[in-house]
């Protein structure tokens, strides 16, 4: 089998691990749509065709074969990355200006798939927040703490027109994350314990949130038995962030939440 | 003579440009350049002390004894920088507040020490000059592209608060380019600078590379064209 070089080596084993990391994410991408609505799976929708045809211009644009290196996966894992982190009830522009920097930005610019020295997908989530950040910090409530509807149709409207449906209010329908939410009312001058006690709190990251996070730990955890990634770098993670939390919980249990909460919720 | 004076002009604006080639002046550059406005007004506040420095440094360049030669530079330009600062507070006081810091920090700007030192105390009067022009608004057109770009991105518009250069009949030069504009916050803030100063010197670099590959074919086809005709 002799063929010319340059020969492309990766592709096989990329193809596996980014398949792999896909099929991972895909049970908290669905709690994550049952959980905050359509608006999640518009966002992954607008964020894919963005990523992927971001991916082929600038594979063009550097002469690289693009089949071979769109094939490998990698595009739409940042896609999936990127749109996941993202509040359920935004514009499309936004998920398709993020995708379109983190790919060009994030991973090109650095000389591509391997070569980025951030995460493309966390570069993108990160021009969004300093760039937008009314946008970035509004969220639909998950379904326990919600008191209207909002169906396919509601986000597809919002999402791409801009319209709401009568008498909803975008300020008055989203909402701050817990992580969010908690430092804002310990500011204020609240303690942990009183402000556990809103609804938007409860089991570990908060109804919805935690789900979300727990089955992101389960695709994970997949992640790890496939050998797709080593344990250092979530142990290392999550382990710090647990520690530090527990920490400061234990010295401080009113100005600092607990472990639970902050590995859970986001 | 005609030829010098090209070169100087072409070294300014691009093959030398201190923006962009050069990389001198970057604090201001990057810290002013959030529209276009500002960024002219930097820049001509450069252009003035930069000609004014690289005259006066020629003029001096026979009385001035080698081993106090910097010391000597930089007290004719802080004294310029002074007086400009002085200017632009009495007649472009709004713009003068704008800019703050970055007009007395002028007199740290590489540029000016850089030509005073390379090119002024070496080089005629009229030499001086025109390199003073060609650097200065070399450096003024990089600040006006890098605030144009940044303004255009950030906030839709190109020459808004141009009254605060041009006095208050300016006002309705600035252009909305997008209605109703969402505004791409990074764009003003400073990673914005860093991004379009990126892409800004990558820009050049690719026009660059593609000049010399058409020259290089021009070459070949010459040579070619030459063996051709040697052969028949």
């Amino acid at each position: 089998m002799a063929s010319n070089p340059p020969y492309v080596h990766t592709s096989g084993s990329v193809t596996r691990d980014m398949s792999l990391v896909v099929a991972a994410l895909i049970p908290a991408i669905a709690v994550q749509i049952w959980q905050f609505g359509w608006g999640v799976a518009v966002n992954v929708s607008v964020a894919l065709v963005v990523a992927l045809a971001t991916e082929a211009l600038m594979l063009r644009l550097r002469r690289r074969p693009v089949g071979v290196f769109l094939g490998d996966g990698s595009a739409v894992v940042t896609a999936l990355l990127l749109a996941i982190c993202l509040p359920p009830l935004v514009p499309w522009w936004l998920p398709a200006v993020g995708a379109a920097l983190a790919l060009s930005l994030g991973k090109h610019l650095y000389g591509g798939l391997g070569y980025n020295i951030f995460n493309p997908a966390m570069a993108g989530y990160v021009i969004l927040l300093i760039a937008f950040p009314p946008e970035m910090t509004a969220w639909l409530p998950p379904m326990a703490l919600r008191e209207f509807h909002f169906g396919l149709g509601d986000h597809l409207l919002f999402a791409f027109a801009g319209q709401l449906p009568s008498g909803l209010d975008i300020d008055a329908i989203t909402m701050a994350t817990p992580l969010d939410h908690l430092q804002n009312s310990l500011s204020a001058g609240g303690t942990v314990s009183e402000i556990m006690t809103q609804p938007a709190f409860g089991g570990y990251g908060g109804p919805g949130w935690g789900m979300v996070n727990a089955m992101l730990l389960l695709g994970g955890l997949a992640l790890l038995a496939t050998r797709v990634i080593s344990w250092h770098v979530p142990v290392g993670l999550l382990g710090a962030l647990a520690v530090m939390a527990g920490l400061f919980h234990g010295l401080e249990p009113d100005r600092f939440a607990g472990a639970g909460f902050h590995v859970f919720t986001f | 003579m005609s030829s010098t004076y090209g070169s100087i002009v072409r070294n300014g604006f691009w093959d030398n440009n201190p923006g962009l080639v050069q990389l001198l002046g970057l604090c201001p550059l990057l810290a002013v350049t959030t529209n276009v406005v500002n960024g002219l007004g930097l820049g001509l506040a450069t252009v003035a002390v930069l000609v004014l420095s690289n005259i006066t440094v020629s003029l001096i360049r026979s009385l001035v004894p080698q081993e106090v030669r910097i010391p000597v530079f930089v007290l004719v330009i802080a004294s310029f920088v002074t007086a400009v600062e002085l200017t632009m507070n009495a007649f472009f006081h709004d713009l003068y507040k704008i800019l703050g810091i970055f007009i007395p920090l002028i007199v740290t700007n590489c540029v000016i020490i850089g030509r005073a030192e390379a090119f002024a105390s070496k080089n005629r009067f009229r030499f001086a000059l025109a390199d003073g022009l060609a650097m200065g608004f070399g450096f003024t057109a990089v600040l006006v592209l890098l605030g144009g770009m940044r303004e255009l991105l950030g906030q839709g518009t190109l020459l808004a608060q141009a009254h605060l250069m041009f006095g208050e009949a300016a006002r309705g030069m600035t252009l909305h380019v997008f209605e109703n504009y969402r505004g791409f916050l990074l764009a003003i803030l400073p990673p914005g600078a860093f991004l379009g100063m990126g892409l800004l010197i990558a820009l050049k670099n690719s026009i660059d590379g593609r000049l010399a590959a058409r020259a290089a074919r021009a070459r070949r086809a010459e040579k070619v064209e030459g063996g051709a005709e040697a052969s028949a």
